[in-house]
């Protein structure tokens, strides 16, 4: 019982949200249930329609993962947004400056890339907090401006496409594609690597050494130090960890979606994704129902203008709603942690 | 202090000011009642000058426009020279208060309450940043404001100053007055009796003395220094050793460097010199987890934060720190079953009430808690143990569970040092003493050959040759 209400509690920014969000319907003379119902079947009522909702979820669950991976162990890295980004752009550019005949080799190269920029980008805002103390909140979110100029500047100059009108890198080699899953729809292969890198993460909650020091240093950083954790490098490793996972999921995005870099990469991702895992409480489930929620207020918002009236306003004034909320959850997560 | 100076309010009783009782609800009434008080830790805004942290709340004004003062400094200026020729000492009331010496801007502090012209000053600590020569300087300047009629209130820990200064002692103990007296009264030796408190016959007991002979002691440590976190000198020169079966009591006040020399010792601050060897074996650049490894357990005297981690389950705080047995937890990843075994294992081993394992270790009562710390910690069955303040905010039975514990471990062969406040614990457990002042160790003695007002003595600074 006690159960079932917290999981009540937790989603309810949710259910917060959608209230907002039919106050606001009533006032533009629209009826709530009418849209939510065409939202719900947007979301989910047919195959392809849930293939959409999925596509979108995919790289909410790297970024959820990912942020969940370092609020775990007590540290406010809202950095994934960069490493995103980067990640991205080191897949698509392993995807089309190298040429390589086995699709999966070539695959394989382009997400360690995304991955190994990913985790290398967090490495100094990780070394900084460990060793200086010096807080991760400003690192991380500064680091998010860099990393957008950096891929601005890239795809405006070295990488730019030739004939190109838009700011974009070449398309990758067919050989770096992603499988589709479902065609027409978009959904691909990136989203199987982004459930098994879910499962990875209930399991390094659960089981592993590394995830339960994690949370130990997370809960009590005195505490964990005392009983011969080394915090300093579950601090950094656990960063690491997470940008890693931030650029897998950028990588994957580049692959197999856009199959190329393109100035606007992501439209926020690694802000919903936070918001995903303060909900959820990092919770390997909570973040898969999360991800799947938000894809489809993203899948269904994108069609829903197109049989109503309704703009897609409607789904950034759900999600604002939810980030705000979400941000309580956030402070509190800091407040507690200054306490100590 | 905090009620004369009207932060917090008395829950009884009440306070009489020349003859009229009064309520001091807020530091600004108790200024208008002529009470000021400085604080321990400085209360001047650094990045201005010294005149300006003088006339800070009571500025002279020189016109008015628009409900906006503008300040006269020159005025200021003159009542601080007023202030300073009286009192017969030089300042630069120019000078940036960032960059005044510390005994300057002590002085200043308690210009700031003559200026607002305080009848009582209350100091609280005022001699503890301060070098010797400065505070015989200091206790120059309070004995003139003192002649001129003003009303002191000195607080210290440090006995001689008391007896250097004031005209009345009262003693102070766990928030009653133990004693009120005139200072020629009184000796030192008896001062310090009535602060530490009645004196307590050791309690006997039994102890099987197993003779371990070893090539090394268990524990040695020479010529040990350390630094405090604000960077002063905290330790220095330390020396000592600790053989199988000894238990080793740290007994100082305070802020006299036996929380650093603890952590020291568990790994938790760096040493700036000396050694620290384990069985003849170098150990002062070891980890806290490389220490464990070797053998060496760690009590925290804060339980909340370092000794638990009350925020999660009993299961994860028994797990923490032996989660890395090979048996929990091959290839990185932890044996539910076994951990569980473990866990209800120890749980009833160390007697601790409680519904189950998976219950936060915040619902334990204060007792249950440090049991269970304690247990964690000997069931590791380390060489040796670093234990502080084992007893702190335990109710009884729980004290003479911990004792019990600790005595078993070391008629074991297990070598202990511990620091505690409570003197009638560490005469109880020691089989040696170390008195710690200022960082330094006073004198080693067998507890059974000295008393509780002799340490008492040392504790407070006093030469041990000068001890009868």
């Amino acid at each position: 019982m006690n159960r079932s209400k917290s999981i009540f509690q937790d989603f309810l920014p949710i259910i917060i949200s959608f209230g907002v969000g039919a106050v606001v319907l009533i006032f533009v003379g629209e009826s709530p249930l009418e849209i939510y119902s065409l939202m719900l079947s947007e979301g989910f009522g047919s195959t392809r329609r849930i293939a959409a909702t999925l596509s979108s979820a995919t790289p909410l669950i790297f970024t959820a993962v990912a942020t969940a991976v370092s609020f775990r162990s007590g540290v406010f890295n809202i950095g994934i947004e960069g490493a995103f980004i980067l990640g991205g752009l080191a897949g698509a550019f392993v995807g089309f400056s190298m040429e390589m005949s086995h699709i999966f080799i070539h695959i394989f190269f382009c997400l360690l890339a995304g991955i190994l920029v990913g985790g290398v980008w967090l490495y100094l805002p990780a070394w900084l907090r460990a060793n200086w103390k010096v807080d991760e909140v400003v690192t991380t979110l500064m680091l998010n401006f860099i990393a957008v100029a950096i891929a601005t500047g890239l795809v405006n100059g070295p990488l730019l496409a030739k004939g190109a009108g838009n700011n974009m890198t070449p398309m990758i080699h067919e050989s770096a594609e992603l499988l589709k899953l479902l065609p027409p729809s978009t959904l691909h292969a990136g989203f199987l690597i982004g459930l098994f890198i879910l499962i990875l993460y209930g399991f390094f909650c659960s089981n592993s050494l590394f995830g339960f020091e994690n949370k130990m240093v997370g809960l009590n950083e005195f505490f964990s130090k005392t009983v011969g954790i080394n915090t300093k490098k579950i601090i950094i490793s656990s960063m690491l960890l997470s940008g890693a996972i931030g650029g897998l999921g950028g990588s994957c995005h580049a692959l197999g979606v856009l199959h190329r870099y393109v100035e606007g990469f992501s439209p926020g991702y690694g802000w919903t994704g936070m918001a995903i895992a303060l909900i959820s409480k990092n919770s390997a489930i909570g973040i898969l129902i999360g991800s799947i929620l938000f894809g489809a207020l993203a899948s269904a918002g994108t069609t829903i203008q197109l049989f109503s009236d309704i703009p897609l306003d409607l789904i950034d004034v759900l999600q604002g709603t939810v980030m705000l909320l979400a941000t309580i959850t956030v402070f509190k997560f800091k407040k507690d942690n200054a306490d100590r | 202090m905090k009620i004369f100076q009207g932060l917090e309010q008395p829950d009884a009783g009440k306070i009489i000011i020349n003859d009229q009782p009064c309520s001091l609800q807020t530091p600004s009434v108790a200024m208008k009642h002529g009470i000021g008080m400085v604080h321990q830790e400085f209360m001047l805004i650094p990045e201005f000058s010294l005149l300006e942290n003088l006339i800070l709340g009571n500025e002279p004004i020189a016109t008015k426009a628009l409900g906006l003062g503008v300040v006269n400094f020159e005025n200021a200026l003159e009542q601080a020279h007023k202030l300073s020729d009286f009192l017969d000492i030089k300042l630069d009331w120019e000078t940036p208060t960032i960059k005044a010496p510390v005994h300057i801007r002590q002085i200043l502090e308690i210009l700031k309450l003559l200026y607002k012209d305080v009848d009582v000053l209350i100091l609280d600590e005022p001699t503890a940043v301060l070098a010797p020569s400065q505070v015989d300087d200091l206790f120059k300047l309070l004995r003139k404001i003192n002649d001129d009629g003003k009303t002191i209130v000195f607080i210290s820990h440090k006995l001689h100053e008391v007896v250097e200064l004031a005209h009345k002692i009262t003693v102070l103990r766990k928030g009653k007055v133990v004693s009120e007296s005139l200072k020629d009264e009184l000796e030192v030796h008896e001062l310090a009796t009535r602060i530490i408190g009645e004196e307590i016959e050791p309690v006997k007991k039994t102890s099987t003395n197993i003779e371990i002979k070893t090539e090394f002691p268990r524990l040695k440590v020479s010529q040990l220094s350390a630094r405090s976190d604000k960077g002063t000198e905290a330790l220095e020169g330390i020396d000592f050793e600790v053989s199988p079966g000894e238990v080793l009591g740290v007994a100082a006040v305070a802020g006299n460097g036996q929380e650093e020399l603890i952590e020291c010792l568990a790994g938790l601050r760096k040493i700036t010199a000396g050694s620290i060897k384990l069985d003849g074996k170098e150990i002062s650049e070891f980890s806290v987890s490389e220490r464990r490894n070797i053998g060496i357990g760690y009590i925290s005297p804060d339980r909340a934060h370092e000794g638990l981690c009350l925020e999660t389950s009993l299961k994860e705080n028994i797990l923490a720190g032996q989660h890395k047995i090979h048996r929990l937890a091959p290839l990185g990843l932890i044996n539910k079953k076994n951990a569980n075994e473990l866990v209800e294992k120890k749980l009833h081993e160390f007697e601790i009430v409680h519904d189950s394992m998976n219950q936060n270790a915040r619902s334990l009562s204060g007792g249950n808690q440090q049991k269970l710390v304690v247990s964690r910690e000997l069931s590791a069955q380390p060489k040796m143990m670093i234990i502080s303040q084992p007893t702190r905010g335990v109710d009884i039975s729980g004290r003479n569970f911990i004792h019990q514990k600790i005595l078993d471990y070391s008629n074991n062969g297990g070598a202990v040092i511990l620091a505690s406040e409570e003197l009638d614990e560490l005469l109880f457990l020691s089989t040696k003493i170390a008195v710690v002042f200022r960082g330094i160790v006073m004198a080693i003695r067998d507890p059974s050959a000295i008393d509780i007002g002799q340490i008492g003595q040392m504790m407070l600074g006093v030469k041990s040759s000068s001890i009868a």
